[in-house]
This record gives C-alpha cells, structure tokens and sequence, in this order.
C-alpha cells in the first residue's frame, strides 16, 4: 500500500511538475494535408474552335499532387497567464515539384479578461467563416472550401480584437474588429491593402445554429496577371498588322482605363450554420463591391448540406460566383479601342476578352464524403463538376465545363 | 430470516437500477463551493467557452489521455462529438490562437487527485472512482 502511495505521490508530483512547466514550454502543433486531383480534360482558354474548359488552380489533366498539398509547424509558447505568442511556418507546393516554406503567422495573444482578446502581428482576414482556418483540412468537411469564395487566405498585419460572451447558456455571442494592412497573393493576382478593416458579429443559439455577419473595407492595389497591358496587346494583337505607333496608343489606353491602383474595396458576408445531428447545413453569401472600370462587385454564394454517420460525413455542394460588368465601361473600352485605329472587331473582341479576364461567372457541383479513419487523421474524396459561363455576350474563351477529382488526406498532431 | 424475505430483498435489489460501469462524473475541488452544473455549463467550460465557473472563479480543465475510453465517451455525451469532431473543433481554435485543449494525463487517479489538491480544476473521472476528496458536480449516465 505504501509503494503504491508514493507512486502515485511521484505520478501526481510529475503531473504537478508538468503544470508548473506547462507554461515555460513550447507547444507544438502541425497540421498536413496531402491532396491530390485530377481535371478530365486539360483547361482550355483561347480562341480555337477547340472545345472549350475551365481550370482549377493548377491541376491539369493528369494526376497531381502539387497543387494543394500542404504543411504547418506551429510553436506557440506563454509567456504569462495573459499573454501568448504564436509562429507558424507553412510550406505548400510552389508549382515547380519544390515545396516553399514561409512564416506564414505570427502574432502575440493578450487575453485582459475571459471575454476579451488581442491579437497583434501577422493573422488571417475573417472574410468568411472559414477563413481564420481554410488550410486546415482537418477543420471542415470538404477538401477545400468553395473556391467561388474562397480565393485563398488573406493576410492582415495588424491588430484583432474579440469580445466574446454569453446570454444564459444557451446563447453565445461575439465582436470582432480587425484593422491593418494587407499584402496576398491568391490566384493569378496580387492583392495590396491598406487601412483594411474588418468588423464580425456572430451568435450560436444552443450550439446548433450559428450566423455570422462580417464587413470588410480597404483600399486596395491590384496586381492581376492577365490585365496586363503590355501582356494583353501581345497576346491579343501580337498576329494583326498594326504600327507600333497604334500599338504604343493601346498600351497606354489599357494602362489607364485598367488602373487598379488603390480602389475602394468593401465586402459584406453573411454565413448561416446549422447542425442537427446527423444533418448539418451551412451556406455563406458574399458580396463585393469595388469602383474599378469594369465591375462594380461580385456575388458569390454556396450552400452545403451533409449527413453523419458514425464513420464519417456525405454531403452536397452547389457554389456559384456572378461578377457584375459595367456595361457602360464595356461599352466605353469598345469605342476607345476603336479610336485608337484598331479594326471595330478586333477593337470589340479585344474588349470582350478583356472584361472576360476581369470577370468570370462561375458555378459548381461537388459530392464527398469524409472518412474519420482516427481520432487525428481524415480521409477525403470530392468530385466537382466545374462550370464557367459567358459574362458578356460572345465570350467563347474557357467557357464550358469540367469535371474535377480530389482526395485529401488530412492530419492534425 | 424467512426464505420469502430474503427472496423479496432479493427481488427488490434486482429491481433497482445498477449504477453503469461508464456512468462518469465531472468533479471540482469541494473548496470551490460549488454544488452542480448544468449541462449549459459543463459543455462551455470544456469546449474552452468559458473559462470561469458560474461563481467567477477560474476554471482550469484537466483531462485523461485521448486513448482513454472515458474521454471519448464524455465527449459523446456530454459534448455531442465524436473524437474527430473533436479534433477538428480543436484544430479551429488552436491553429488560430483562440484557445488549447486541455492538459492531459495519464490515467483517473492522477486527475483525481490533481483536482483534490487545485481549487481551479476540473475534470471527469468515473463515478465510482470520486470519493471525499473531490466533488461530482454533473454526472454523464
């Protein structure tokens, strides 16, 4: 009895002494997500009377896993009862078979009271619902988030502050504000932010309906791939025989009409949760606006519906992106092309193709299901059916469907 | 004693719900003045919700190890998650900075014991495992 006594006085003295250094250590944790999709015809964007296909990020026609795989380190270490400090490292495919690896968040926690909590550093924009989180894999159920809405994660350089607090038991309720300066990269564009702010209500009743409201402003710069003027007057007029003097004419025309330099840039989204076991919905709906040349926002939009087994969940998504043209710039880039010597159809599919590259009306389908293989570990299959279609009279090019296959296996330790 | 007396004690006991191998129990410090907690309470408190008891003193959660068969039955039943549900939920909250799943340990009699000796404590161990030393404010059947 005695032996057992002080093993137990030794396991408990451990168990003390691990407390006490609980707060001199460094907690690690890290996530990985090994994603791999194929496209069953290869994107197709041009002027061919080929059959026409959208893309999805970098997949192609061929099993891959370079697109979307990816990994975090995460250190996190306290430094009193109040205040944390929080590195993660990220490393993801960077399309040439390499994996690059940067300091992807880094910021300080202050928490003053049980309700109220600063964040300062490097964080994620709470755009959406899952933004503080989407390349988490195993947080939610698909293998990414709808890319309708989902452009990628956007980085904050500032400050965050959550109040969060309760009416009774069943009602939770909580502020957010975010403000500072933001510098991303998501798909084929550069985003460059300052005075960004961010302002997010949400309320869960019970534990199983949530809604969330979210409002973001920022003066934005845009660096988009395929707006470049002198990429554009290459790739679009580079076989027409025109002087360089009528050349010249359109670059600078391109230059100024597709100025993105500091636009004002406002997002309002409203997200909706609901789960009731085994059922669970969830929907968000987005909608931007910005006063660039060509479009006066975008809308975008997706409902989710799954069912829980005790292996794991099966459900259903529909997406759907829908920019809006600016008929009237539209219009205003056809004459001034044309003012400027190009032939009317070349001055008219020039603008098309332009205010194509700008705006993209998309939508999707997707099946999957997620099986819980452990307690830490997921296992993913999706099949999306990609759809683009025409903003603008005539556009032909990428318009058309394709049909998108992933599986992800996620892991947290 | 008659035989018919000692058949109807018989009968009687057998008719008398047995205490369940799996009830559980969550315990608190009996210094804490606490009587119970609903189950409002007991959700918020170990989903890192709340971090206060309703008297407004600190609640710090301690729990067994995630291969122990009571914390995934608690998480079942009193939380309503399954462990990778779990595991998500925490890997929200963790990988944005928002809070950490609890401590773990070892095995109840560590638990126990480490809730009898820290007034903040909290944890859950099985019914039958709480003794003097601590207090049961909420029971999982």
């Amino acid at each position: 009895m005695r032996s057992r006594l002080k093993v137990l006085a030794a396991s408990v003295a451990l168990a003390g002494a691990q407390i006490a250094n609980a707060d001199d250590d460094i907690r690690w944790n890290g996530y990985l997500n090994v994603v791999g999709g194929i496209l069953q015809d290869a994107p197709l964007s041009d002027d061919s009377d080929n059959d026409q296909h959208p893309g999805y990020g970098r997949y192609e026609d061929n099993f891959t896993f370079d697109p979307e795989t990816s990994a975090a380190l995460q250190a996190s270490k306290r430094l009193d009862d109040k205040t944390q400090v929080t590195a993660q490292i990220y490393a993801e495919g960077s399309g040439d078979g390499a994996y690059s690896a940067k300091m992807k968040w880094l910021y300080l926690t202050y928490d003053p009271t049980d309700t109220s909590s600063f964040r300062i550093g490097k964080l994620a924009t709470p755009l959406y619902y899952f933004s503080d989180f989407v390349r988490v894999g195993m947080a939610y159920n698909w293998v990414s988030p709808p890319s309708e809405m989902y452009l990628g994660d956007l980085a904050t350089t500032g400050i965050d502050y959550v109040y969060r607090d309760f009416l009774g038991d069943e009602i939770e309720y909580s502020f957010e504000a975010m403000a500072g300066n933001n510098k991303s990269s998501v798909e084929g564009a550069v985003v460059d932010s300052d005075n960004q702010v961010t302002l997010v209500m949400t309320g869960t009743m019970s534990g199983w309906l949530t809604f969330r409201l979210a409002y973001t402003s920022a003066t934005s710069t845009l660096t988009i791939d395929a707006l470049d003027a002198d990429t554009l007057v290459d790739e679009q007029l580079g076989g027409v025989p025109l002087s360089d003097e009528t050349l010249d004419e359109v670059k600078v025309l391109l230059g100024e009409k597709l100025d993105l330099n500091e636009l004002k840039v406002s997002y309002i989204t409203t997200g909706l949760k609901m789960d009731l076991d085994p059922w669970q919905l969830i929907t968000e709906l987005s909608r931007s606006s910005t006063d660039s040349y060509l479009t006066g926002g975008t809308q975008a939009w997706y409902v989710c519906g799954g069912y829980r087994f005790d292996w794991g969940v099966v459900q259903l998504t529909y997406a759907d992106s829908d920019p809006e043209l600016d008929n009237d710039a539209k219009d205003d880039l056809d004459a001034q092309l044309g003012a400027v010597s190009l032939p009317e159809y070349i001055a008219a599919q020039m603008g098309t193709q332009i205010s194509g590259a700008t705006l993209s009306t998309r939508h999707s389908i997707s099946a999957g299901v997620r099986v819980n293989t452990s307690r830490n570990t997921a296992l993913k299959f999706e099949l999306t059916k990609l759809e683009e279609e025409a903003t603008i009279p005539d556009e032909e090019r990428g318009i058309g469907d394709n049909l998108l296959f992933r599986t992800a296996l996620n892991v947290t330790f | 004693m008659k035989r018919s007396s000692i058949l109807a004690i018989g009968l009687l006991l057998s008719a008398l719900p047995l205490t369940s191998v799996a009830e559980l129990a969550v315990i608190v410090n009996p210094a804490l003045g606490l009587e119970n907690l609903s189950q409002g309470d007991v959700s918020n408190i170990f989903l890192g919700k709340k971090k206060a008891f309703p008297n407004g003193k600190p609640a710090v959660v301690i729990s067994v190890q995630a291969d122990n068969p009571i914390k995934e039955e608690f998480d079942k039943k009193a939380l309503k998650k399954n462990p990778n549900q779990m595991e998500a939920y925490w890997a929200q909250l963790v990988f944005t900075g928002r809070a950490t799943p609890p401590d773990e340990f070892p095995d109840e009699a560590t638990v126990k014991k480490l809730v009898a000796d820290n007034p903040n404590m909290i944890g859950v161990v099985s019914s039958s495992n709480v003794d003097a030393s601590v207090k049961a404010v909420f029971s999982v059947p």
